[in-house]
């Protein structure tokens, strides 16, 4: 079997040796590294940023020889990554007067660490050595591990929520560091002096995993990524498009290829499920979610992740978050600074709907390994059921269409096939029941089609007694307003996704012989002419949408 | 409306410094997915050539060697009809299912790829230097082809056969020029290839001498003092 990032195991000692507490990726040292390793350190400690870049781009180039930078200085490299052109666009280019390379220092960094995580993703020992890999990985955990907050503990005020028009946040400062808490980073190599002994900003900026592990400060980053990343501001749109979203990117990819590790080499085999659930509450992710809140973790999560989005949810909480920038003056344009790129609406929704997606699936890749009937110790009161439904009852409450569609809007399925299907059952649950609340009494309609995508039969047979009863018809009674529409266009959506899903698991071929097929097909017809009916006796100005056109194009009939 | 027709046959970069700083753009990711789609068009490669190489594209932060390689080994060298834009959709998967086409079509993988680096020398100038290296930091393999390219013609001139003389001979040139800008990017196209390695060797010292020489003599060009600085960095590659 081919090596994989989790997988390779032949140079670590750390599970070996038990005198030095070393953890168990951990592999030793060698001369022609510790080479490379005193180069970076010496052009860090003469904050010589430019040389340090040009040292790992140039080897970038077609080696088989890869140049592994030491974990101080990828922290070094990801707080470089901070110091973004927008906000400290003079002191970057006073510290690096001729750019030959013609890129800023902040992106430079960020291609390389993005270089190397995609090394550790693909884990090719075709192309690189085997130890070379495991002792990149080894440096890039060193890297997660210092990252993770220690801390549960979060001490932000809880304001009361201010009626500003479109908007539940308040920009606070940001709280003053305080130099006693700083903890060195235990050094674990004997023949290595780290340069992070002497260092303790980049350009300014204070290092990240001193940023970062402050209490409150890794939420604040992940709330302050979100938030922005659908920001009409200029310098709050940047900080979150250039700096932080990329850099949650690496984080998240890096706290998943760890997680993965930890499952595969350090969980221990054959436990039994309550030492199981004791040890994934240990587990790199656990820690990750710890962030959010360890006590009230579900509703806490929800609103988190759809942080400004646009959606009124009926009894959330009546309190604001009070976020503040993670750095000093990234929320401000420096003066040397031209915006030119111009980032539409659509542009910015799909690209911040993929990262809040990629952090709910890391939640649900911790969530899957959790024993039945079982619940993590900590954070608490955390289950995949409770987690579906809170982001459905947040998504069936969307206002915005687009933002709705961007969620949905999965650019890799297989890699997401684990969680999306589910959201989009619990949302099309939930619309339905907001859909039909006023009109009629009875329980409430439950979907289960999700667990018949690989019985495809009785997959459409879910569908057609959902279309048989109208599915997302108006009421005659009621007008055709524009919010109904948007309801309409939502439940839509939830069903083209299932689809969507269903198509990527078996073709299209296959699927039109099955047994139920053109009675789907008849019954979907009639759904649409239903939703027609009612728009035209009402003499409806607004287009109603319809479905069949669309699940025909996808079916290529 | 296809695109070829905003390109005109001999469009050729030459003023590559002096685009536009004012305008507005859409997000470079868009615009890649855009241009993507008219893969088929006859002019693609030319298109992308010059958008990879506009000094503000290749500043952004969405444009690197990942997402440029995979463009061209898996758009640009295995150009059939039935290839569409599917990249940056999901890549991954295009990647897997390459892997397993490779053997098969390694012909037609050779002559995309003549014909990539024929299209190139015919947008970009063969003595730039600058759009050669900004080339190769965004598709490193294709270091090899574009140095190849630039010694083949000497080489049928006769001069032996020894590669390194004539990497040498280009640079004395463009020294005694005192055409130091051009020299810095010719430096850093050729180190790290087969011709060319990093660490201690006689060349470097060479360069490194003539350089030295040149800045005791009172000659203080930046060109000349950021060479040092990375002839100083390659030494240190072992």
């Amino acid at each position: 079997m081919r090596p994989s990032c989790s997988r390779s195991v032949d140079y670590v000692i750390g599970n070996k040796s038990n005198e030095r507490r070393l953890p168990h990726y951990f592999v030793e040292l060698t001369e022609r590294h510790l080479g490379v390793f005193e180069v970076l350190n010496s052009m860090c400690l003469l904050d010589n940023y430019d040389h340090i870049l040009f040292f790992l781009e140039c080897q970038m180039v077609n080696t088989k020889t890869l140049p592994i930078p030491p974990y101080d200085i990828c922290l070094v490299l990801l707080t470089l990554a901070t110091t973004s052109n927008y906000y400290k666009a003079d002191i970057l280019q006073a510290s690096d007067a001729y750019n030959f390379t013609r890129q800023s220092l902040d992106q430079r960094a960020l291609k390389i660490l993005r270089f190397y995580i995609r090394i550790l993703l693909e884990f090719d020992t075709s192309k690189y050595e085997q130890y070379d890999l495991e002792f990149l990985r080894c440096q890039f955990f060193l890297v997660i591990d210092t990252l993770s907050p220690k801390r549960a503990y979060r001490n932000i005020d809880r304001f009361k929520r201010r009626k500003v028009e479109n908007s539940k946040l308040i920009y606070g400062e940001s709280i003053s560091i305080n130099e006693d808490e700083l903890k060195d980073l235990q050094n674990p190599y004997r023949s290595y002096l780290s340069s992070l002994e002497r260092k303790k900003s980049v350009l300014g900026n204070t290092l990240i995993n001193w940023k970062l592990t402050q209490p409150g400060e890794f939420i604040n980053m992940i709330l302050w990524t979100l938030s922005n990343s659908l920001q009409d501001d200029p310098a709050l749109y940047l900080s979150s498009h250039d700096v932080w979203m990329p850099i949650l990117d690496i984080i998240l990819e890096l706290f998943n290829l760890r997680q993965k590790y930890f499952l595969k080499n350090e969980i221990g085999k054959g436990i039994s499920a309550d030492l199981c659930v004791q040890r994934l509450s240990e587990s790199p992710l656990s820690r990750f979610f710890q962030s959010v809140d360890s006590i009230h973790f579900t509703s806490r999560f929800c609103d988190y992740m759809f942080i400004n989005c646009d959606y009124s949810l009926k009894g959330s909480d009546n309190s604001s978050t009070s976020i503040h920038p993670v750095y000093h003056g990234e929320n401000q344009l420096s003066k040397l600074y031209v915006p030119r790129t111009k980032y539409t609406k659509v542009y910015k929704a799909r690209k911040s709907f993929q990262l809040r997606r990629k952090i709910i699936g890391s939640c649900f890749k911790l969530l899957i390994h959790v024993p039945d009937k079982h619940k993590l110790i900590s954070p608490r009161g955390m289950s995949s059921n409770d987690i579906v439904d809170g982001i459905s009852r947040t998504l069936a409450t969307f206002q915005n269409i687009e933002q709705f569609r961007s969620f949905f809007l999965s650019d890799s399925l297989s890699q997401e096939v684990f969680f999306i299907p589910l959201l989009a059952e619990g949302t099309l649950a939930e619309i339905i029941e907001n859909h039909r609340q006023h009109q009629e009494e009875g329980p409430k309609t439950s979907i289960k089609v999700v667990k018949y995508l690989g019985d495809t039969e009785q997959f459409l047979l879910e569908f057609i007694s959902l279309f048989e009863k109208g599915f997302m018809v108006p009421y005659c009674d009621k007008k055709i307003t524009e919010k109904v529409i948007l309801e309409i266009k939502k439940g839509d959506i939830c069903v083209l996704v299932l689809f969507r899903y269903l198509l990527h698991l078996i073709p299209s071929k296959k699927l039109k012989c099955v047994k139920s097929f053109n009675h789907f097909i008849e019954v979907l017809k009639w759904n649409d002419s239903k939703r027609l009916d009612v728009a035209n006796t009402q003499d409806s100005p607004l287009d109603i949408p319809t479905l069949y056109l669309t699940i025909s194009k996808m079916l290529e009939i | 409306l296809r695109i070829s027709s905003t390109l005109s046959e001999n469009n050729v970069i030459e003023t590559f410094n002096q685009y536009d700083n004012f305008v507005e753009i859409c997000p470079m990711e868009d615009i890649m997915k855009f241009l993507c789609y008219y893969d088929d068009d006859p002019n693609f490669i030319k298109i992308f050539i010059c958008f990879i190489l506009d000094r503000k594209v290749y500043e952004t932060l969405f444009l690197d060697s990942i997402c440029c390689t995979n463009i061209y080994q898996n758009v640009i060298l295995k150009r059939t009809p039935q290839q569409k834009a599917e990249i940056g959709v999901d890549t991954s998967e295009i990647i897997r299912e390459s892997n397993d086409e490779n053997e098969n079509n390694s012909d037609e993988i050779q002559m995309n790829k003549g014909n990539f680096i024929k299209i190139y020398f015919e947008v970009v100038d063969r003595e730039n230097y600058l759009l050669h290296y900004r080339l190769i930091r965004l598709i490193p393999e294709l270091q090899k082809d574009i140095i190849n390219h630039l010694f083949e013609n000497t080489v049928k001139n006769g001069n032996g056969g020894d590669d390194n003389i004539r990497i040498v001979e280009e640079f004395n040139n463009l020294f005694d020029n005192k055409q130091y800008h051009k020299l810095l990017y010719y430096i850093l196209l050729i180190y790290g290839s087969d011709l060319m390695p990093f660490g201690h060797n006689k060349t470097t010292e060479y360069f490194k001498d003539c350089i030295y020489d040149m800045t005791v003599e009172g000659n203080n060009e930046v060109e000349l003092s950021i060479l040092k600085g990375i002839l100083n960095i390659f030494y240190k590659i072992t």
